[in-house]
């Protein structure tokens, strides 16, 4: 009898209308423990080489984890994987909430979803049972509506969705898999991929009775977190002014991203902040399943024609520094809205804020004109501009059709020069946290497999001589104790971005918020992550074992990138990053050097087993128990 | 001379969500307001860690000279580390 997780993976094969259920071993569950490695063993063996990311052969992926479900704060998370429609390698991203925790209830570690159904369908799956019922009442509906729609149909207030929007429906290669209406497994385009399956929705619900092996010790792990998450300052913060908490700080490290990326100091920042935001639009603090930290925020706006409702949840940092200091504009209200309207369409809320800031870059620069734009006078500032375009891509609609595309290629077909606006990392636009600043970030952003992503890997300033002892005896955990300023890229720099990567990696696979745990300033430390896991299945695992686990997934991942041609050519950053930040405030003048960022790459290369041109070798492959991976991609 | 202290993060909550307006001594650097602040906010002398010194929107260490006129933002150790605060480090 499997601890920790059903031992049941269920395939269904949306062409033909069927289903199956696998029932791997423990060795299985040992090796992948989940999420994002366990997503990678099905990517790598089901997709075939060269295929279309919204074509039939994708294979989209969900999974929770061995620990999803345990009664401990930050393990609620589902992990969603495919061939990525914005980089043609792979794609991944978590969402948090209640879905993951229920989907295991309802008799599943894991969802592969094949093949393309021949009308618009959604999956019924409750206490073990799997039906494919028709969606034509929900498509084309926002995700608020299709919910309710939902819960009637199926006479049940407590399902629970992850669902596409209608940019999903249509393809808009940044469209996010939404979890009910306010969470979103944004990034990489997995709800395009939902969509081109036509499959509208999952829905969940069940009381499988998988157990956990040591309920006590989870219980124990589960009162430490609540004992002391008032006194860890940062996670503190994190439940009283939400993620935009970091807004202010950020403005104070120049690291703030500002007008497309080209300055790090937004002059109007205090107006869009966390605190701002706790003192005038929040209405409450959300959580998700058995978590006590209560980041997520919930917010009500009804103001100079601005609305936005608490039933799409609120902003985040990310979205509101895409949808604010991305695009020069510091009103809080027209912010919200954009994220209320985001989680309606099922948006990518950073890809979207990032894309209108490209459109903004080329309107001031001549690049684009109000003609092109449908009208909109797209100037950095005009928060209505930004409305409309974000209503654009959402229904493809005009320019929004071009837009829909993301900047990269939008910029394929612009050109005059507006290719050299872009900040994304194969097709992935660069997240709220300037590499200009935390230098870390600039390797992590150029290497990892899905693009440029915040919360692949620790930040720089947990490595410095000021970090606080926490942060210092966290590190200390997986073995990194020297202490290197936050503009540092020497190879001591790349250890502590590969090795914190990989303990992000294991977070990604066994589906852990990086809010909650982490090798720095989070609640729980690598040590508990292993005893999390010890206590949910009875394994008695090591810390070696599990980062083993993080690499395990990154290889994998490097490997199917470069079986699909996405390799070294791809691992670099956009121009923008190496010419000087303008503007004001610390980071003037600071550019990343090809120079470093070159010998950085090859030096994490070595540390991470991969060839100069980024494959993974043979014998790293075999180190880490993936022989069928080296058949696969014929590594030397 | 006249200086402005802002309260960010939990300390917005925990102190004062208005400014507080110091008259310190000319020659007076960045840290010489935390003292200051505690005498308004007791509380403040036992956070159990240093907070972080913002002037007019950049990071600094204690030592920072200040000017008249100056906004120190205090915050407490925020998601994401603390940033380096050694003179010039922000900027290199």
């Amino acid at each position: 009898m499997p601890q920790g997780y059903n031992g049941k993976i269920l395939k269904v094969n949306l062409t033909k209308g069927t289903h199956e259920v696998e029932t791997p071993d423990e060795k299985f569950f040992r090796t992948y423990m989940g999420g994002s490695a366990l997503n990678m063993h099905y990517a790598l063996k089901l997709i075939p080489k060269g295929a279309d990311a919204l074509g039939p052969d994708n294979v989209l992926c969900l999974s929770a984890s061995i620990t999803t479900g345990a009664p401990v704060s930050g393990q609620s998370r589902m992990t969603a994987t495919a061939k990525s429609p914005t980089s043609g390698g792979i794609g991944d991203s978590q969402c948090g909430g209640f879905f993951p925790a229920e989907m295991k209830g309802a008799g599943y570690d894991a969802i592969i979803l094949q093949g393309k159904s021949p009308k618009p369908v959604y999956l019924w799956i409750h206490d073990g049972q799997v039906e494919i019922r028709d969606a034509a009442k929900i498509w084309g509906k926002v995700t608020g509506e299709a919910e309710a729609i939902l819960k009637k149909e199926l006479g049940d207030e407590k399902i629970e969705v992850a669902q596409i929007g209608p940019a999903g429906e249509k393809l808009v290669r940044f469209a996010a898999i939404m979890n009910m209406a306010n969470r979103a497994n944004g990034r990489t385009g997995m709800g395009a991929v939902m969509g081109s399956k036509n499959l509208k929705a999952v829905v969940v619900r069940g009381k499988a009775k998988y157990k956990f092996a040591d309920p006590r010790a989870l219980g124990e792990l589960g009162k430490w977190g609540a004992s002391n998450t008032k006194q860890n300052p940062a996670v503190w913060d994190l439940h009283l002014n939400g993620t935009c908490g970091v807004l202010s700080y950020q403005q104070s490290t120049g690291g703030l991203p500002t007008r497309n990326y080209n300055e790090g100091q937004f002059e109007g920042y205090e107006k869009i902040s966390g605190e701002r935001m706790t003192e005038t639009i929040l209405k409450e603090r959300d959580t998700c399943y058995a978590c006590g930290v209560r980041c997520k925020r919930v917010v009500a706006v009804d103001e100079r024609g601005h609305k936005a409702e608490p039933l799409y949840g609120g902003p985040e940092y990310e979205t509101m520094a895409t949808h604010g200091s991305y695009c020069g504009i510091d009103d809080m209200a027209a912010v919200a809205e954009a994220a209320q309207l985001c989680n309606m369409y099922g948006l990518d809320t950073i890809q979207t804020g990032t894309t209108i800031a490209w459109a903004m870059e080329c309107f001031e620069r001549g690049i684009l004109t109000k003609e092109d734009l449908d009208g909109i006078e797209a100037r950095f500032g005009n928060a209505d501009a930004m409305l409309a375009l974000l209503r654009k891509i959402g229904k493809r609609e005009g320019v929004g059709d071009l837009l829909a595309e993301g900047s990269e290629r939008a910029a394929r077909k612009v050109g005059k020069g507006s290719e050299e606006l872009c900040i994304g990392v194969k097709g992935q636009d660069l997240p709220a946290h300037m590499p200009q600043f935390k230098r870390s970030l600039a390797l992590i952003y150029a290497v990892n497999p899905f693009g440029a992503d915040h919360q692949s890997s620790e930040h720089d300033p947990s490595m410095t001589e000021e970090a606080s002892d926490l942060e210092k005896q966290k590190l200390s955990e997986i073995g990194l104790t020297r202490r290197l300023p936050i503009q540092d890229l020497s190879s001591d720099k790349v250890n502590y971005a590969w090795k914190t990567q990989v303990l992000y990696s294991v977070m990604d696979s066994v589906n852990l918020c990086q809010f909650v745990f982490g090798p720095a300033w989070q609640l729980y430390g690598p040590k508990q992550i292993v005893e999390l896991i010890n206590a949910s299945t009875g394994w008695n695992t090591t810390m070696d074992e599990v980062m083993k686990v993080g690499e395990r997934r990154i290889a994998m991942m490097q490997a199917f990138n470069a079986r699909e041609g996405v390799g070294h050519d791809k691992n670099t950053l956009p121009k923008k990053l190496f010419k000087p930040l303008t503007g004001k405030g610390p980071t003037v003048g600071v550019a990343i050097q090809h120079e470093e960022l070159d010998r950085a790459i090859q030096d994490y290369y070595k540390l991470a087993g991969c060839d100069s041109k980024a494959k993974p070798t043979r014998g790293r492959l075999m180190e880490l128990g993936l022989p069928w991976v080296a058949e696969a991609i014929g590594a030397a | 001379m006249k200086i402005t202290v802002k309260f960010f993060g939990s300390f917005r909550q925990r102190f004062s969500r208005e400014p507080l307006d110091l008259d310190l001594p000319e020659g007076s650097r960045a840290g010489d307001v935390v003292p200051r602040v505690e005498e308004r906010f007791p509380e403040f002398a036992r956070l159990g860690y240093a907070p972080l010194l913002a002037v007019n929107d950049a990071f600094q260490n204690a030592s920072t000279p200040l000017q008249d006129g100056d906004r120190v933002n205090l915050f407490p150790p925020v998601h994401g580390g603390a940033p380096d605060a050694r003179p010039g480090a922000a900027g290199c």
